[in-house]
């Protein structure tokens, strides 16, 4: 063969390989969302853990994800970006915060903290759309053991970047808008590949600030394929893209949703709690 | 009478043609439901008074705008309020979302068809759905 037909097979093989790793990759999910009237707000939160969890449960070069997922606006019509702030837990133990934001289905820009293992007591993830800089704030507190609960005394990583220029603040609720139904502010499980052993991951303290209050709505579950979250018009963005088959509750109540493996699969618009309320906070200083 | 006899027959086969083409576009017209996976949003949602047109007359209505070898699965519900490049009905419609792709394909593409009380379709738009996170 020649070498100007070795090059352009070369060539062919290399363009088709960055062609695949540029298409998102569809991962399970399974999450809840807020039920209500679509409303503005420019902090919202949640907290996970993985103290029920053996990682060994997790299949090799895997995952297991806690995130919360809200929606980016001006006002409250659905936008094209939407702000994850993730905890991965890893087969070895490790949990690692990554947060990041999309465009529909381009992620934009993310960052990686290793901060702690299965067993910590919490992983606070709290995003702030800050408006006198016009920039996002990830942050995660992190809770190592009782003693840091009990000075709530976390240790702390932020990261921040400039606010896409069509967004003004984050919604919560779930609007629907061209006749689509969206559920723009989501908290839920989401894996690389599919686990078919025993997790538990439990998200808790769910909520966006409204003025000084930090609230929650009622919840309803949500599965992957139909987690729609952002929106430009022609295309629809959702969380996960797959259904995380098998992921079912194993129990919930006011704010607290405990998802666990069961073989099982959650239907949609399952009720997680029905209530609204203010957030009942555990510890303050990721609430401050 | 051999003219007739031919003239006869030339009505009947025009008949004959003429009720294959009826059945045909009688059965476009009343697709058989059963053949498509549908789910609704709220089982009550086909007992409803509130609603003036049925859900399957609804997706009866939908099914007419696309193609059926493109449909995979159909999800229907009721509405009170839509809104279209920021202007806002309010009333009661149907909704009905028409997959052509399966779900757990990284990309696909869903028809959304709204409609009024009448069974007027105001609004058709297809859209794009892929991995946002």
């Amino acid at each position: 063969m020649s070498n100007r037909k070795h090059f352009y097979i070369t060539f062919l093989i290399i363009t088709l390989f960055c062609s695949v790793s540029l298409v998102s990759a569809s991962q399970y999910y399974m999450g809840a969302y807020f039920d209500g009237t679509a409303k503005t707000t420019t902090k919202v939160i949640f907290a996970c853990d993985y103290q029920d969890t053996d990682p060994n449960n997790i299949p090799t070069g895997g995952n297991l994800i806690g995130v919360l997922s809200v929606n980016g606006g001006d006002g409250t019509t659905p936008g094209e970006y939407n702000y994850q702030n993730p905890f991965f837990l890893y087969e070895d133990g490790t949990v690692k915060f990554i947060p990041q934001y999309w465009k529909i289905d381009k992620m934009q820009n993310s960052k990686t903290y290793t901060v702690g293992d299965n067993d910590y007591i919490f992983f606070y993830g709290r995003i702030n759309f800050k408006t006198s800089t016009n920039e996002i704030e990830y942050k995660a507190y992190v809770y190592p053991d009782e003693w840091s609960v009990e000075h709530d005394t976390p240790v702390i990583k932020s990261w921040t970047h400039t606010a896409p220029a069509a967004d003004d603040n984050f919604i919560v609720g779930d609007p629907t808008y061209d006749s689509i139904h969206f559920y723009s502010c989501q908290v839920g499980v989401e894996a690389r590949y599919l686990i078919t052993q025993t997790v538990k991951v439990r998200c808790s303290q769910f909520g966006y600030a409204d003025g000084s209050y930090w609230k929650y709505m009622p919840a309803l579950s949500r599965q992957g394929s139909t987690a729609y979250i952002s929106y430009n018009g022609t295309h629809v963005g959702k969380v996960g893209g797959s259904t995380f088959t098998g992921m079912n509750k194993e129990s919930t109540y006011d704010d607290v949703v405990t998802w666990k493996r069961t073989g099982t699969t959650l239907d949609n618009d399952v009720s997680i709690w029905s209530n609204s309320g203010d957030i009942i906070k555990n510890v303050y200083v990721p609430f401050n | 009478m051999y003219k007739n006899k031919k003239f006869v027959l030339l009505v009947l086969f025009l008949t004959i043609v003429i009720i294959l083409i009826s059945v045909h576009f009688f059965q476009r017209d009343t697709p058989d439901l059963t053949s498509y996976n549908i789910t609704f949003s709220n089982p009550d949602d086909l007992d409803t008074d509130k609603y003036t047109l049925n859900a399957y007359d609804a997706i009866r209505i939908a099914i007419k705008q696309v193609k059926d070898d493109q449909i995979v699965f159909i999800e229907v519900f009721p509405i009170e309020e839509i809104t279209f490049k920021n202007n806002t009905l309010r009333g009661e419609f149907w909704v009905v979302h028409i997959y052509h792709d399966p779900l757990e394909l990284p990309h696909g593409s869903f028809t959304v068809i709204t409609i009024d009380q009448k069974g007027t379709v105001i609004n058709i738009h297809r859209v794009e759905w892929v991995i946002g996170g």
